[in-house]
């Protein structure tokens, strides 16, 4: 398993995980907004979207995390070769 | 001399001193940087989350009063205002401007003047029946005050109106 594999896969990873932080950066000044102009109906909703957005973002990164365990497991196999990276 | 020759050429085999104290290499080092970066937005995500949570605990417990009444002012005689005109007046404060006018429909309605765009003062269009912000065109519905066209996304506060014995009083105002 390649290092650059695992770099390839967490760029991806990064940039879909990024845009869906966009989109709930958004999501937060909206209700915000919504709050100070007393109209708190948009509040509820935009809390709970960003819950969703948040569960693919966990999701992403879970995969990640398994692609990371398996890395790790490879580089200790390696004969001769001592952890280096965290 | 063919001592050092052989040392010469294991050192080089072996690549530069420094990579034994340093043994990550570039690869690797951004596979760790890419890592902890997804790590960091994952982190950010989940703050985002609770900002969120935050504010909608805020917007379910914490409600403004719909208006905050602080002083009865007489304004007008009703019949002062008639269909599709407009009055100019200045509530609570002398700083506050406010414009009052009768709808299409015949009833009275008062507002503040102030744009919640970028506080511009608005103007009441007859022909249409909305308020026109000059300044980028925008526009809100007189029956209410929400916004209906242009930049503005809020509505504009609404000054709460009473008519008795043919006069207009003035006796609060939207927060």
């Amino acid at each position: 398993m390649l290092s650059g594999q695992g770099s390839t896969l967490f760029a991806g990873l990064s940039a879909g995980i990024g845009i869906l932080v966009g989109i709930q950066l958004w999501l937060v000044s909206a209700a915000l907004e919504a709050l100070l102009s007393n109209e708190p109906s948009a509040v509820g909703p935009a809390f709970v979207v960003s819950i969703c957005l948040f569960a693919i973002n966990l999701g992403l990164f879970a995969h990640g995390r398994s692609f990371d365990k398996r890395w790790r497991a490879s580089r200790q196999k390696e004969p001769g070769r001592s952890e280096g990276a965290s | 001399m063919e001592a050092g020759k052989d040392e010469k050429h294991v050192q080089e085999a072996r690549g530069p001193n420094w990579r034994e104290h340093f043994p990550v290499g570039t690869v690797d080092d951004q596979y760790v940087a890419r890592r902890e970066f997804a790590k960091s937005l994952t982190i950010g995500s989940a703050i985002l989350v609770l900002v969120n949570a935050a504010i909608a605990f805020v917007g379910r417990f914490v409600r403004r009063p719909a208006h905050m009444v602080t002083k009865e002012v007489k304004l007008a005689k009703a019949a002062d205002v008639p269909t599709g005109s407009s009055l100019l007046f200045r509530y609570p404060e002398e700083g506050d401007p406010c414009i009052l006018v009768r709808t299409k429909s015949g009833s009275l309605r008062a507002y503040s003047q102030v744009c919640t765009h970028l506080s511009c003062a608005v103007v009441h269009e007859p022909a249409e029946d909305t308020f026109l912000c000059p300044c980028h065109k925008g526009r809100f519905d007189v029956n209410d005050g929400r916004p209906v066209a242009g930049p503005p996304s809020r509505r504009l506060p609404r000054i709460w109106l009473e008519e008795r014995d043919g006069e207009v009083y003035v006796v609060g105002r939207d927060t």
